[in-house]
């Protein structure tokens, strides 16, 4: 058995912090195997013209496996075992020489796809296909940076190269990725094994029912009359115009609030200028990401949801319905500053910390007034 | 009662925001409602809004001279655009909050009066 340190990807962003693999991300590095002996065999093809396939066992007993997890953020050390007698010191087996020309050959393809360069003068069209499931881990803000066997500045992996990776192949029309939708549950097909959601906009999106989320599903399509809609997380197809056209696998369904707040979001965004009556500006997107992520990130699960609505000025009012107050705060989105109005005014700073310990505190006090009301 | 035409994504799981009665900036301080004496019904004002006046509404919710006047917000008929035309005066507050607060009160009063007209419902 001859053992030689192969890959060291260095893992960056949110999901690699604290020196740490999410478990799920391992899939990604488990597609790694197959891919370079994949690519290791056509190269082997290419150098032997006369030859359609490899020999027989020319890369049996070769492996990749993750040896240990390095610091900065995280990185993976990925070494190949390869079977047989190992060879005198400096020796190189014809295995080991094509998969460290496939190694080579990915890193070059992935440093194309960062510059702009020729995808296919690296790998062949149909190993990009590959990129599929490798990277499919990666949020944004994540990378996967690679060395280059002649040194220089790392290569990267992000959600950006490897979505230009994977539709450079041509015929390939879609791509496979996370995907995290809310909708509608509007119909179930036990023959099928499908569910179907409807987001908001209208656009309806195919599902398998699998039996672990069966019942949150018909629960879900039971109240969707009434308003229940779902989250729905899996892995979604997406088309060259990067629009989810169904999901391929589904990992997590849950039942959302009636006032789920990102939820209703997502209905506000199709809002065009002109919506209340001809005025009414139009709600910046990425201005509302940045609402939803605070909202999501500092708001406490135990308080009370607010109803949500849009402001004629292109902002947000969030709404509570207490028994005995009705507080409210109108947001500006570009700047995230709410104008408090209860009993008293006050203006917040929704994007700072502080602020949304503020406003929490405001409205679990008013809950508990309202609380010790009742108990009076 | 004055009738007021509730927009669509001012209601949320059947409940209205308490913009409903805030005067918008072409509302020059002074949002428009129909004068339930002189238009026949709900019903009617929201048919002269919806296909008049091609404007979008999800139902009507009213409240009374009384309780405007009671809030120093005089409601006039000025028939002005077309005959039942009828305003709720904010000009008079001094503040944004104050319109704000005073519009989110209307709201309420409207709201516990329940719906005078929601589409798809018999009259």
């Amino acid at each position: 058995m001859t053992v030689i340190d192969f890959l060291k990807p260095k893992l960056d962003g949110p999901r690699f912090e604290e020196h740490a693999i999410p478990l799920d991300f391992l899939k990604d590095l488990a597609v790694l195997e197959e891919f370079i002996i994949s690519v290791a065999k056509a190269e082997w093809i290419k150098d032997n013209p006369g030859r359609k396939r490899t020999p027989p066992g020319f890369m049996s007993g070769v492996a990749v496996k993750l040896s240990q997890v390095d610091e900065g953020s995280a990185i993976p050390v990925l070494k190949l075992f390869l079977a047989g007698a190992a060879l005198l010191p400096g020796a190189v087996s014809t295995q080991q020489e094509y998969l460290e020309k496939a190694r080579t050959q990915i890193v070059d393809a992935i440093a194309a796809a960062e510059a702009g360069g020729n995808i296919t003068d690296h790998l062949p069209a149909k190993a990009l296909a590959y990129f599929d499931r490798f990277g499919r881990g990666l949020r944004d803000g994540d990378s996967i940076g690679f060395q280059r066997d002649g040194g220089g500045a790392a290569v990267h992996l992000t959600p950006q190269t490897r979505r230009k990776l994977v539709l450079t192949a041509p015929g390939v029309e879609f791509i496979t990725d996370d995907a995290l939708r809310r909708g509608k549950v509007v119909d179930t097909n036990d023959t099928e094994g499908t569910f179907t959601i409807r987001l908001p906009g209208g656009q309806e999106v195919q599902g398998p029912l699998s039996p672990e989320h069966r019942d949150t599903i018909l629960d879900a399509q039971k109240d969707a009359l009434g308003g229940v809609r779902v989250a729905v997380r899996g892995i979604g197809r997406f088309n060259r115009s990067n629009k989810l056209v169904k999901f391929e696998e589904v990992e997590d369904v849950t039942a959302l609030d009636a006032l789920d707040v990102v939820a209703r979001i997502d209905e506000l965004r199709l809002l065009r200028a002109g919506w209340l009556n001809g005025g009414g500006k139009a709600l910046d997107p990425a201005a509302l990401d940045k609402l939803t992520r605070a909202f999501t990130t500092h708001y406490p699960d135990d308080l009370p949801l607010p109803y949500t609505f849009p402001t004629e000025g292109g902002g947000i009012q969030f709404e509570w319905r207490l028994e005995t107050s009705s507080p409210e705060i109108e947001i500006d989105l570009i700047t995230l500053r709410g104008e408090w109005l209860s009993d008293n005014e006050a203006t917040i700073e929704l994007g700072t910390p502080e602020g949304w310990t503020d406003l929490a505190q405001r409205i679990s006090e008013l809950v508990k007034a309202n609380q010790n009301r009742g108990n009076a | 009662m004055l009738h007021r035409q509730i927009n669509e994504s001012w209601l949320q799981q059947g409940v209205p925001s308490s913009q409903t009665f805030r005067p918008t900036q072409k509302d020059n301080g002074k949002p428009s409602v129909y004068d339930g004496d002189i238009i026949s019904s709900a019903e009617a004002s929201y048919l002269h809004w919806t296909q008049v006046l091609k404007l979008t509404s999800v139902g009507v919710l009213a409240v009374t001279e009384a309780e405007c006047s009671g809030k120093n917000l005089p409601a006039v008929t000025d028939g002005m655009d077309f005959p039942a035309h009828a305003t709720i005066d904010f000009t008079g507050c001094a503040s944004n909050g104050e319109i704000k607060r005073l519009a989110g009160e209307l709201t309420k009063l409207a709201f516990a009066r329940g719906w005078l007209h929601q589409p798809g419902e018999a009259a």
